[in-house]
């Protein structure tokens, strides 16, 4: 049992199915009117039933297969990820209070450095140029609003 | 119509399609910035001028818009455009074994061949199209949309039964926001920026965009993203043997987009699923770089311009976002789309077909000329674009809503897309989910309640030809999908033997 819950479809397939239950649990909130031919829950409802049918269809031959899977994820390989994506979540906390040209630059310079960038040449015109092209190009002549 | 074409070309009307043609190609080809959303700028600029010129920017923008979303599919691996989608699968494969100028090449002439194919059913068949799409049920549209959903699990190269759940999810999501009938907020939990619904543009550039950074940056340098043009020579004869795929795939688009709703993804996603299907000894396989799903993809996306223009122009009924544009600006030009324009101004068809083939001569000589030139974007080394790419996925992402609630949301996406892609899911189901699940909900629902009063509703519902043939290509999709995956067990069962 243990050994059939580390592989990948099975985990899936367990994580879809607790989520179409959710999904099942509050659409029903939204059938209010009686009939079901237009209810805005229907859709809802059925999509879940087909994710609920789907998942068995993977996780039961996942389970009859004897092979072993290899690890999708290896946390190592996790870490430039993580480091990008909070990278670019204070990124936008930043943008409301440092506005698009000043915050744009500093993530520029960061997220170079963190992806390996070494030449302070290369990280300083970069995360000069490219900001200011683009609040050229959009803000300016194409009337495009920037965060 | 040819002598009211010579009367119209003139001077300022082939000046402003260029202009458009290069803005297209410049919108098109930048990720987050999708030609309906310039063409609705242009909307807003151009109302003011004489209608001939207006439009013939708007188609500038619009053809070679659709057909400049191949670079960026091709060169980073994001679509430019929705319609693009099925391009990247073999796209950008191909650009990374080192062939991007003949990927690009192939995506130049198959633009083209299907812009001109599109145009010209446009012009010789817009009414008996027209009077079968008017034929259509509301159950005719749900089936339409299912049956686009079933031939995009076949996309996923591992498992049909994951690309079937992606999609699935992508209904699923399609349902979050204001019920269209009832008002009611689904799935919303009290976030009022969700009752809108999840904006289509945030999850493209989510799923396509920043996936894609987090995914290469996970790979610890191993394989380059970034893909240079070489000093490859490219046959243009190699290319055009592939003809007979490019006409059947551009009849195609231009069919499926002369069905209200279907537009550009859908039409390139079926052709490609076709050309798998029909293409038995591809020099490469699939989804690993095959010229024939480039060629299928981009002559169905273009000659969906065409086909998307048929009910717009005879019925006033769009045939996918953009033709939505130009139907509104139709309107703040005094025009009346529907039977009526071609009795009132009959010569705005012929402005619209002129306009469109000029713009296909620019795709020719855009894609030969400046394409290339924009691969430059793509050979900076992943540590600069990357950075680069992140910045434009939020400015995207901004500035089709001007809402940071956006932003997040494409945060989300990327996020999910990354977790998807790692577990072997694709995400193209999910984005097609996402799109057509709005049209499925609507259509069936209002099908079911109509079904309420009948005396036989499986005879209402299946015996029409319609109904009879989509069911069946549904049916034959899934089946044909199961089938060759129990082929596949039986082999490797035989193998193991």
């Amino acid at each position: 049992m243990i050994s059939n819950l580390k592989k990948s479809k099975v985990q899936d397939g367990v994580f879809l199915i607790i989520l179409s239950g959710l999904i099942i649990k509050e659409a029903l909130n939204y059938h209010k009117y009686g009939s079901w031919a237009l209810s805005p829950s229907l859709i809802p409802i059925g999509i879940s039933c087909v994710i609920i049918l789907l998942s068995l269809a993977m996780i039961i031959p996942a389970i009859k297969s004897e092979e072993e899977e290899a690890g999708i994820f290896s946390w190592e390989a996790m870490k430039s990820p993580a480091a990008v994506i909070a990278l670019t979540v204070l990124y936008l906390a930043l943008l409301p209070i440092l506005h698009f040209l000043i915050a744009s630059c500093g993530y520029l310079v960061v997220m170079m450095m963190i992806l390996g960038e070494r030449k302070f040449l290369n990280i300083g015109l970069i995360s000069v140029v490219i900001p200011l092209s683009l609040y050229g190009l959009f803000a300016i002549l194409l009337g495009v609003r920037l965060p | 119509m040819l002598a009211d074409m010579s009367s119209i070309i003139t001077l300022p009307f082939i000046g402003v399609i260029c202009l458009g043609a290069v803005s297209g190609l410049f919108v098109g080809s930048m990720p987050g910035l999708s030609v309906t959303m310039a063409t609705a700028l242009l909307v807003s600029i151009t109302y003011t001028w004489d209608t001939n010129l207006a439009m013939g920017l708007i188609m500038g923008v619009y053809v070679v818009g659709v057909y400049s979303g191949a670079i960026t599919a091709i060169l980073i691996n994001i679509p430019g455009a929705p319609s693009s989608v099925s391009t990247t699968l073999d796209g950008y494969p191909m650009a990374k074994r080192g062939k991007a100028l003949l990927a690009l090449r192939t995506a130049t002439i198959y633009s083209f061949i299907g812009s001109v194919i599109g145009l010209i059913i446009l012009m010789v068949s817009a009414g008996p199209v027209t009077k079968l799409a008017l034929q259509f049920t509301r159950f005719d549209y749900f089936l339409l949309a299912f049956f686009g959903l079933t031939t995009i699990g076949s996309l996923t190269s591992k498992s049909y039964v994951k690309g079937l759940l992606s999609a699935a999810m992508g209904v699923f999501l399609s349902t979050v926001g204001m019920d269209s009938m009832f008002g009611i907020g689904r799935f919303t939990f009290g976030i009022t920026n969700l009752q809108r619904g999840i904006p289509i543009v945030a999850a493209l550039i989510g799923l396509f965009g920043f996936s894609e950074i987090l995914i290469q940056v996970s790979k610890k340098k191993t394989e380059s993203v970034s893909v240079a043009i070489t000093d490859e020579k490219v046959s243009t004869m190699k290319i055009l043997k592939h003809w007979p795929l490019g006409i059947y795939s551009s009849v195609l688009g231009a069919l499926i987009g002369a069905l209200p709703g279907a537009g550009g993804p859908v039409a390139a996603l079926i052709a490609y699923d076709q050309a798998k299907r029909i293409t038995k000894d591809p020099e490469v396989p699939f989804g690993e770089g095959a010229i024939e799903g480039i060629v299928a993809s981009e002559a169905a996306n273009n000659g969906c311009i065409g086909g998307a223009l048929i009910p717009m122009l005879t019925l006033a009924v769009p045939g996918d976002a953009v033709t939505a544009v130009i139907l509104s600006a139709f309107y703040i030009h005094g025009l009346r789309p529907g039977p009526l324009l071609f009795t009132q101004t009959p010569e705005m068809f012929s402005v619209i077909l002129a306009a469109g083939f000029i713009a296909c001569l620019m795709i020719l000589v855009l894609g030969y000329t400046v394409a290339p030139l924009l691969s430059k974007v793509a050979a900076v080394k992943e540590r600069h674009l990357f950075p680069i790419v992140a910045t434009l996925c939020v400015v995207g992402a901004f500035a089709t809503s001007n809402n940071f609630f956006d932003v997040w949301l494409m945060i989300g996406f990327g996020i999910l897309g990354f977790i998807m892609r790692k577990r072997e899911y694709s995400v193209a189901p999910l984005v097609l989910g996402l799109v057509l699940g709005g049209l499925m909900d609507d259509n069936f629902r209002r099908t079911m309640s109509l079904l309420q009063s009948s005396d036989s509703p499986i005879k209402d519902l299946f015996l029409s030809p319609i109904s009879m043939v989509l069911t069946l290509l549904i049916v034959f999709s899934v089946l044909s999908n199961f089938i060759s995956f129990r082929e596949l067990i039986f082999e490797r069962n035989k193998e193991k033997k």
